[in-house]
């Protein structure tokens, strides 16, 4: 179970979707990926500071235009963005507590993992029309009996914004597919190999438009696997607006490798409710076909909801289902609570509970998860 | 004859073109920022029909209120009449006036400062400077006259900012991005934004009894829309909080009276685990685990007011439930369960959210049916148990989508509940 957590728990993403209840609904207006992730625009890192964190550690005279200025890197410690305006350095961390059955039966298990430490360089031309980003990042053992540690880069492309409506990224990047929740353990991560290492060399259309908002995914696998691994395909998404803190989408993958074909598509909702409380809801099938095995095909549903409290701090509700076999099923879910005490630091605590209903197993486990984020 | 009137008109025209020259500086601001005019959503930005801008115009209380139920303080009075012409100043005569009504009101003479206003201006016109109704609705409302400082700010609001009305009526207001528009938008109008919500929420607050049900709500609406709007200015945080904080105040003070029942139909999905007794068919008895679902279908009244809410709720599930048994394993074996309890939740600021818990009595019953055998248990304990389950409710109109989780008192495990609530 721990092997399993460990290999799934590591959370490098920051795509955070919820945040169309503040009527982001593109990933764009605050990432340089289309589909979230990686560094942070100027504008991103300014709301960031100036509106989603608490600021119950700034003194009352201090405004909000005042702490979104000190969003640059490192504070705004000489501020880069005004002295080099085409470059953009970036650096995170991501640190989690694993507590294992700290309410169900059995001994207390605590194991805290590094999961991301790592630096991103973003350089940006022709009035933010062209951007490099390149990101370096360490990456923990795979699990317990696994000490090697190793860095890798996640995310390195390059996009260029033909116009706001197109745009074009080629080079590293997570498959588009689904709500890029930053949550790795979700059923909508795991289930369809979307995790914190599955990203792919490739291409990437984006359209955006009014209402509508779609992208388009050509890759080759990733290029530092072994040849055989490598799944090779195309994905894409369409999303449309309601309103203005509605959207509807589609998702379709189909890839292959030497070794396994998988075929997905999948429908997502995310909404808001008020300003700051929000629903997204994920639901998908994923057809997997592994040389030598029978076919296998599971379905998944996927909601999570955000209860803000006061400025910086929400309720996170997480339930999720999993019909992976004929009779099986799996449901999860996870009460939370997410703070982003100050700008540049997320507090997050998520209690799970896993029920399994096997034709013949059945489990009933729980873990707490206790993360730190920093990011400057 | 024609001649004479002509000559006439032409000198009116004139000394009303000189009526507006004061205050050239502050009046430039105003302008500056109607041309850097708000770039709303298409819906926002449609012109405004005769008939909507006739309306926009008539901003005092509507309904009864307006008329009989609230006191001469509170009650929104008429736009202020143009007295005579010798009200209206030349340019160093209206910039004297308000360099005097300024004076005065640093002196703390607000109702000397609002009469030299008013009879130095055409209050309610859209052409005075913003810098002059500003003053005019603080001195007014220093003087204890909120609802005509109401009535000025609304209307000067309306007058100003053209997209105002349509905003401040938008189904999807909280949504709509203003940041850039206010931007652009000068520290007079912001002020005179505030000042809107300022004293909007006042007089909710302190009149909140004689008014009308229609006008509380008005003031709320709109009184709401001033703090979202200024959110996403540069305007001062806390003095944009103080408005929402006092109806918010006066809303939770209200809250504590006016209880009613309502009646929901919900919809639940359960998921629990147990450990449980069962008996062999020579009576021996063992202890087996299980994992259960089931639907809920049922309904609650509940006692409440605008923040708490008192349930009684019940309902009656079918499900499945998958056994490990020191026999072997069954899925999907029938299950049935009952729920009844009570519950209270608190509603938090934004209205949309409660937070709250249940206390239940849960019982549940298995069968295993035709699965049954001479090996097999032949019967079970059926199991009744309380729970406490804390939840969180996101409301939408008249839904509610709620997630509860809790203890099974005398188990090991947790029961989770998701449930959809239809209020009746």
């Amino acid at each position: 179970m721990i092997f399993i957590l460990l290999t799934f728990m590591t959370k490098e993403s920051n795509a955070y979707p919820n945040f169309i209840s503040y009527g982001y609904q593109s990933c764009l207006a605050c990432h340089y990926n289309p589909y979230g992730n990686g560094p942070l625009t100027d504008y991103g890192r300014a709301v960031g500071a100036s509106t989603l964190s608490d600021r119950k550690f700034f003194k009352s005279k201090i405004s909000d235009d005042q702490i979104a200025q000190m969003s640059d890197f490192f504070m705004g410690y000489k501020k880069i963005s005004e002295k080099k305006s085409w470059l953009r350095p970036s650096a995170s961390y991501r640190g989690i507590m694993v507590t294992q059955n700290p309410l169900g039966e059995g001994d207390i298990e605590n194991r805290y993992i590094t999961m991301d430490a790592g630096a991103g360089l973003t350089l940006k031309f022709l009035n933010d029309q062209l951007y490099f980003v390149g990101t370096l990042s360490y990456a923990p053992p795979k699990g317990v009996g696994d000490d090697i540690e190793s860095y890798r880069s996640r995310e390195h492309y390059v996009g260029y914004r033909i116009s706001p409506k197109y745009g074009v990224y080629v080079g590293m990047m997570d498959k588009v597919f689904g709500l890029r929740i930053a949550d790795h353990t979700a059923f909508s991560r795991t289930i369809t190999n979307l995790n914190q290492n599955d990203q792919t060399h490739g291409a990437v259309f984006h359209y955006s438009h009014e209402k509508i908002e779609a992208g388009l995914h050509a890759f080759i696998g990733n290029l530092v696997q072994d040849p055989e691994l490598r799944q090779q395909g195309v994905s894409g998404q369409i999303e449309y607006s309601l309103n203005e803190t509605t959207r509807v989408g589609g998702s379709v993958l189909v890839s292959s490798s030497d070794l396994q074909d998988i075929n997905m598509q999948a429908g997502h909702l995310r909404t808001a409710i008020g300003k700051g409380n929000s629903i997204m809801l994920e639901l998908g099938r994923v057809s997997k076909e592994t040389l030598g095995s029978d076919p296998d095909e599971t379905y998944y549903l996927m909601m999570q909801n955000h209860y803000l409290f006061r400025r910086g701090l929400w309720g996170i509700l997480t339930a999720e289902a999993a019909l992976p076999g004929s009779n099986d099923l799996i449901i999860r879910f996870g009460p939370g609570v997410q703070w982003f005490l100050t700008p540049r630091v997320e507090l997050r605590m998520d209690l799970y509970n896993t029920k399994n209903y096997g034709t013949f197993t059945l489990s009933d486990d729980w873990y707490l998860a206790s993360q730190l984020h920093l990011w400057f | 004859m024609v001649l004479k009137r002509c000559g006439l008109l032409f000198v009116a025209a004139m000394w009303i073109s000189s009526l507006y020259e004061p205050l050239a500086h502050a009046q430039n601001k105003t302008q500056a920022s109607a041309k850097g005019r708000p770039q709303m959503s298409k819906s926002m930005s449609k012109p405004m029909s005769k008939s909507q801008r006739k309306s926009n115009r008539t901003p005092a209380l509507r309904g009864p209120a307006s008329q009989s139920s609230v006191s001469s303080k509170a009650r929104p009075q008429k736009p202020p009449a143009r007295t005579n012409q010798t009200s209206r100043r030349s340019t160093p005569r209206g910039q004297v006036a308000f360099e005097q009504a300024q004076k005065l009101f640093n002196d703390e003479k607000y109702s000397q400062a609002f009469q030299l206003l008013e009879k130095s201006y055409p209050l309610n016109s859209k052409r005075v400077p913003t810098v002059v109704i500003n003053l005019a609705i603080e001195a007014s409302l220093k003087a204890g006259n909120v609802g005509h400082a109401e009535t000025l700010s609304r209307s000067a609001l309306y007058n100003k900012i053209s997209w105002w009305p349509k905003y401040v009526s938008a189904a999807d207001r909280e949504s709509i991005d203003l940041s850039e528009s206010l931007d652009k938008t000068s520290n007079h109008i912001l002020k005179l934004i505030w000042l809107n919500g300022e004293t909007q929420s006042i007089l909710y607050s302190d009149f909140y009894k004689k008014l009308s049900k229609e006008d509380r709500q008005r003031l709320k609406n709109e009184s709401r829309a001033t703090y979202d709007a200024l959110l996403q200015s540069s305007f001062d945080s806390e003095l944009t909080e103080k408005i929402f904080n006092r109806v918010a105040a006066t809303d939770a003070y209200e809250a504590r009276r006016p209880y009613s029942f309502r009646r929901s139909l919900t919809a639940k999905f359960i998921s629990w685990s147990d450990e449980f007794d069962y008996t062999f068919q020579n009576d021996q008895h063992s202890i087996g685990d299980v994992v259960s679902r089931a639907m809920c279908l049922g309904g609650n009244i509940s006692y409440e007011s605008l923040i708490w809410q008192f349930e009684l709720a019940g309902c009656f599930a079918l499900g499945k439930t998958s056994m490990a048994l020191n026999t072997g394993f069954h899925s999907n074996v029938d299950t049935r369960a009952v729920q009844l309890g009570i519950g209270v939740y608190r509603r938090l600021n934004n209205l949309r959210i409660d937070i709250g818990t249940d206390v239940l009595v849960f019982s549940r019953f298995f069968s295993l049916g035709d699965v049954a055998s001479e090996s097999e248990p032949v019967s079970f304990t059926d199991i009744t148990s309380f729970v406490v389950a804390p939840g969180i409710r996101m409301h939408f109109d008249r839904f509610s989508l709620s997630i509860k989780g809790g203890k099974t008192l005398g188990q090991a495990s947790a029961i989770w509940m998701f449930e959809g609530a239809y209020k009746l």
